[in-house]
């Protein structure tokens, strides 16, 4: 039986508690500062609750409607942000700098998928696993990462393709 | 159609990637109604996308965040932002009103896509904003504001949002202009306010604008 959100504070609590570190983890991942996560993910919490959906918490679409909502946040907070701000946001990004304490103990199932995620992230070669992070976690255009990267617009488009590819297949191949 | 099939196939992961332009995904968008070949991929991408959260290393919600997140949606309803149910919606010349309530693509457009919802237009500062339209679509104390025809601010500068409760103006959010002269921005707590105002400046970390508002919503 579905939930609504919208009205229901403990049924909304449930959801909170599910995916609140995984939208704090993908803001914080983008944005590289902890206040600028905690308020793209409270405005992300506050759409699903105002949206009055019914939604299913076992199941995966609140999930990835919540992720998605933090992303396009995320994206709109990193465009508003000064040139200079990013390029130092994009040196950043090549190296994670996550205190080890601050690892949570994610379900095992979360776990398993991160880490196939993860790996298959790993085994793109890496002028396609860089295009593809620049622009899903750095918010950045295709023309933007063409200027940055100095190589045409089509070779960056035909990157994120072959990366694409390569990643759906292996994450079906990892599928169980 | 292939041969438009062919020019738009490398505009998918991108799209996918949310790595176009405004325009260029606008006119994906349009091959994509007409493209089974494409519809079907884009959906294996966009799988392939949603995954692409697993893999940042996973932190801890700050334990802050829950209790603001908590009282937030504890305020009771009446307290929330009514817009008054007298005050006729405007229709807008040239569609903007309808696409001031169409902003599909964002969890904000998605909120407001149904219910009961209003569309106040704005004033405009003719001088500094010559030709401009803008619009707030509203519904409970959601909000999204959408101009069109914006110049670009100098260099360096964007526009930001501000909402006025009687007090002093409070910041609520900022927008870049694309290249084809719009610019959109949610402001998402319309409790209370009384005017949503939008001026040029320097930086998002302003705490009080520097200009007299260049467009004002009164509501």
């Amino acid at each position: 039986m579905g939930l609504v959100c919208g009205g229901d504070a403990r049924a909304f609590e449930i959801v909170y508690d599910r995916h609140a570190d995984a939208a704090f983890s993908l803001a914080y991942r983008m944005l590289g500062a902890r206040g600028a996560a905690e308020d793209v993910v409270q405005e992300a919490f506050l759409v699903v609750w105002r949206s009055g959906r019914s939604y299913r918490p076992e199941r995966g679409g609140v999930r990835a409607w919540l992720l998605g909502i933090v992303h396009h946040r995320a994206v709109d907070a990193l465009r508003r942000q000064l040139v200079h701000q990013r390029r130092r946001a994009l040196d950043e990004s090549g190296a994670e700098r996550r205190p080890a304490a601050e690892l949570t103990d994610v379900q095992a199932a979360r776990r398993e998928e991160a880490r196939e995620v993860r790996s298959a992230l790993g085994a793109l070669p890496p002028d396609q696993s860089r295009v593809i992070e620049l622009a899903y976690f750095g918010g950045f255009t295709h023309s933007e990462i063409a200027a940055m990267l100095n190589m045409p617009l089509g070779t960056v488009k035909g990157r994120m393709r072959l990366g694409l590819d390569k990643l759906r297949r292996e994450l079906v191949g990892a599928a169980p | 159609m292939t041969v438009d099939h062919d020019r738009y196939a490398d505009d998918l992961a991108a799209y996918a990637l949310g790595a176009l332009s405004d325009a260029e995904a606008e006119a994906f968008e349009r091959h994509l109604t007409g493209c089974d070949a494409c519809a079907r991929e884009l959906e294996q991408a966009r799988a392939v996308v949603g995954a692409l959260p697993a893999a940042v290393p996973q932190h801890r919600a700050p334990p802050q965040l829950k209790r603001a997140v908590m009282r937030a949606i504890a305020r009771p309803a009446r307290e929330r932002r009514r817009l008054s149910p007298r005050r006729p919606a405007l229709a807008l010349a040239g569609g903007l009103a309808a696409a001031a309530v169409a902003i599909g693509a964002y969890g904000l457009g998605a909120s407001l896509s149904g219910g009961t919802r209003e569309v106040v237009a704005a004033s405009i500062d003719e001088t500094r904003l010559p030709g401009a339209r803008a619009a707030l679509a509203a519904r409970d104390d959601l909000g999204v504001l959408r101009a069109e025809r914006l110049p670009r601010p100098s260099a360096g500068q964007l526009y930001v949002v501000w909402v006025d409760r009687g007090q002093r103006p409070i910041y609520a959010s900022s927008f870049n202009v694309r290249p084809d002269g719009s610019g959109e921005a949610g402001v998402p707590e319309l409790d209370g306010v009384e005017r949503v105002m939008v001026t040029r400046e320097r930086s998002t970390a302003v705490t009080a604008p520097s200009e007299r508002p260049v467009l004002t919503v009164e509501l």
